[in-house]
């Protein structure tokens, strides 16, 4: 089995091929981007040292982001068109999984940190157990002030790396002094730990054609964003269109989601159950159900796509839901909600929702209480 | 060249996801264009980063489609030619890259065009009989030249735009009066409507014997009507508004085009470029052209748009004589002719 992977995430261009658990060859040029120039070039002199062609490759891996926008669509264009003209599969391979996998075994926690710009990083927090790379948190782009901050709360043994490590070194030693750097030979994309990865997706059968490989940006264009700040939110019912949107936002939010039988099921033969739906542009971007029984309304779940928080939306949907209620000749509305999440249960007391009790290790992922809350309305 | 030379080519410099199949040149067996307009419509223009994030979703099934059109495999490809400039640098990547790759796996030459060069090459697949020297008009939404085609690729600029391109005037208007984007077609379908003569814009002409042009002027008249009459409470006619503007950027373009050709004994007053499908132009064009014995010439409106046909008759050319790129060639934004 043979792979070659190209990581152009950052200003390295990186490539490698593979074969099996031999490295043949690795090429890793840090000067000034220009991927567009050397990436080809690079690419070619790897399959000559190896006496190789690209024909001779069973599949090709792409480093899928996150990253800088223009440096991973170099990679991916030429990693694409390879795989289209050879008619061979692609593996995508997060990026910030293959950086992770630099530190094999490290002790503690390892956190790539990748430039975003303005203060961010794109990063992610992973763990070794037992020679295997574990992911405890997501992709996220986030202010690298309030990603310290919470290392920092977390206590944890810490080890960093990444492009946003030479530009902020001062800033994290501050913030947390027993942290450490990667060092030069393994601080940046390497290829060989993206063929690695790859490797391993596609022993699990983990690979796509070049026309379904999409990269992962995380953030959108300034101009989308702003667009849609300038757009409201629209309440509206559920229908069965909004299921697969509905089911993303679940996915994205709650660490034990529901199915999409159980949407399907409160939708098509639940009676009880009452829906509502907010629309950005057209697009459910939340929603919130609940269960009239008699003059009770149980409120089973309010979730907002990650992306459109901070914009009062999750108020709205609560907002039209305690009118159904009204509509429903509901006297008494509940709901359960995480000890931890303060800002909905402020949410909920503004609408007069009081604490009324705690169910004890409600939430099976980490064993944490739930708050029982009642408002008479 | 004895063997028969069957280019695969793509464009990715604005907005339109290109690919084209083009065979000796001027024979178009396919020609796909994948357009964004629906997607930039809402933000009022071509936003780069949204743009390239298309490309690049865009650009393989577009690719397919080409080859899947023209009847050919990519093992009957001789040579890849892309887009390397000018245009969004982010766009042009996307296509640039992926053509390498492709020219790189098939091991097949690889020619760089010049999105200008190839809008006047459009020209060929249209005009089987045209051929260098001849006089072009290149205007578009990004740029406004007037070309002296010495030969397939040797090209005198006479003159340029100053400031705004053609193309980039009428989108500007085209949102002043509410009309939205892309406002080329929009106020050339408005204005069958108005009055050309019910507002007199300036015409900027320049200096005597000058082939540049200048657009800010006309906009800056245009926007001041437009706000002295909001100002007064009086109502606007749109549809006069944009046929006396169009009139008054058709007028400069066309007499500068046939002055242009007459200097250089030009048989041909050629168009190029998306504001040459302007109905209004090609008809004061078509007038002007008859009165002086020279002949007018323009492509069909697909290929008057971005399309990458037009890229594939130009290289070529290019690889007739000899002008191939190696994998190091890079996109750059504000190439220009010639270069």
């Amino acid at each position: 089995m043979k792979v070659l992977a190209v990581d152009t995430s950052t200003a390295v261009a990186t490539a490698a091929i593979i074969e099996e658990d031999k490295l043949l060859c690795e090429s890793v040029l840090n000067s000034n981007r220009a991927h567009s120039q050397k990436l080809m070039g690079l690419i070619d002199e790897l399959f000559m040292r190896a006496g190789l062609t690209p024909a001779d490759m069973d599949f090709f891996a792409c480093s899928a982001g996150p990253g800088s926008f223009t440096g991973l669509r170099i990679g991916a264009s030429i990693t694409k068109a390879m795989a289209q003209v050879l008619k061979k599969p692609i593996a995508a391979v997060p990026t910030l999984d293959a950086l992770a996998f630099n530190l094999f075994n490290c002790s503690g926690a390892v956190c790539p940190i990748l430039d975003a710009q303005r203060g961010m990083v794109y990063s992610a927090l992973y763990a070794w157990e037992k020679g295997e790379l574990v992911k405890r948190q997501d992709f996220r782009a986030i202010l690298l002030k309030d990603l310290l901050q919470y290392i920092n709360d977390e206590g944890l043994s810490i080890t960093f790396l990444g492009d946003a490590v030479s530009l902020h070194a001062d800033e994290i030693r501050e913030a947390i002094p027993h942290s450490f750097f990667a060092p030069p030979s393994l601080l940046l994309p390497r290829a060989s730990s993206v063929a690695a990865l790859a490797l391993q997706l596609h022993a699990k059968g983990q690979v796509e054609s070049y026309d379904a490989f999409k990269l992962t940006y995380i953030r959108k264009s300034q101009a989308e964003v702003e667009y849609e700040k300038k757009q409201k939110a629209v309440i509206g019912e559920m229908s069965a269109e909004d299921i697969d949107a509905i089911c993303e936002i679940e996915q994205l939010c709650f660490e034990s989601p529901w199915s999409r039988e159980s949407f399907e099921k409160e939708l098509y033969d639940n009676k009880l159950a009452k829906y509502v739906v907010a629309r950005v542009d057209g697009k459910v971007i939340g929603y919130g159900g609940m269960w009239v029984i008699f003059d009770e309304g149980h409120i089973t779940n309010i979730a907002v796509h990650p992306d459109y928080r901070g914009r009062r939306i999750g108020e709205k949907i609560l907002e039209a839901m305690m009118d159904t209620a009204k509509k429903n000749k509901v006297e008494n509305v509940t709901l359960e909600v995480r000890t931890s999440n303060l800002a909905a249960r402020n949410l909920y007391k503004k609408f007069g929702f009081a604490d009324a009790g705690i169910r004890k290790g409600y939430y099976a992922d980490n064993g944490e209480d739930a708050v029982i809350m009642w408002s008479h309305i | 060249m004895n063997q028969e030379s069957v280019i695969l080519a793509l464009e990715t410099s604005c907005d339109e996801t290109a690919a084209a199949v083009v065979k000796n040149g001027r024979e178009v067996l396919s020609n796909i264009i994948s357009s964004q307009i629906d997607i930039h419509k809402k933000f009022g223009g071509v936003v780069p980063e949204v743009a390239s994030r298309k490309h690049m979703e865009n650009i393989s099934p577009v690719i397919d489609e080409a080859l899947l059109s023209a009847g050919v495999t990519l093992d009957e490809i001789t040579a890849v030619a892309v887009t390397h400039g000018p245009g969004l640098v982010g766009a042009l990547l996307i296509g640039l890259s992926t053509a390498k790759a492709i020219a790189y796996s098939k091991g097949l030459p690889f020619i760089g065009v010049n999105h200008i060069e190839g809008h006047i090459a459009a020209n060929y697949i249209q005009h089987k009989q045209l051929e260098p020297t001849f006089v072009c008009l290149v205007a578009s939404g990004g740029h406004s030249h007037i070309v002296h085609v010495l030969d397939y690729d040797r090209y005198e600029i006479m003159g340029r735009t100053r400031d705004d391109a053609a193309g980039e005037a009428f989108d500007k208007i085209a949102r002043s009066l509410g009309l939205g984007y892309p406002g080329g077609p929009l106020i050339d379908k408005l204005s069958t409507e108005g009055n050309p003569m019910a507002v007199d814009f300036p015409r900027a002409y320049l200096e005597e014997g000058s082939y540049d042009f200048s657009f800010s002027g006309l906009k800056s008249a245009v926007l001041n009507y437009l706000n002295s009459k909001n100002m007064k409470n009086e109502t606007v006619n749109t549809a006069d508004v944009a046929a006396s503007f169009q009139e008054a950027v058709v007028e400069v373009l066309a007499a500068k085009l046939i002055k242009a050709a007459k200097d250089k004994k030009s048989p041909y007053a050629v168009l190029a470029g998306g504001v040459a499908s302007n109905s209004r132009l090609r008809a004061v064009l078509m007038e002007k052209g008859q009165r002086e014995g020279i002949e007018v010439l323009y492509p069909s409106p697909i290929l008057c748009t971005d399309n990458a046909a037009m890229i594939g008759c130009a290289a070529y050319y290019r690889l007739l004589t000899g002008k191939t790129a190696d994998f190091t060639l890079n996109a750059v934004p504000n190439l220009s002719i010639g270069q």
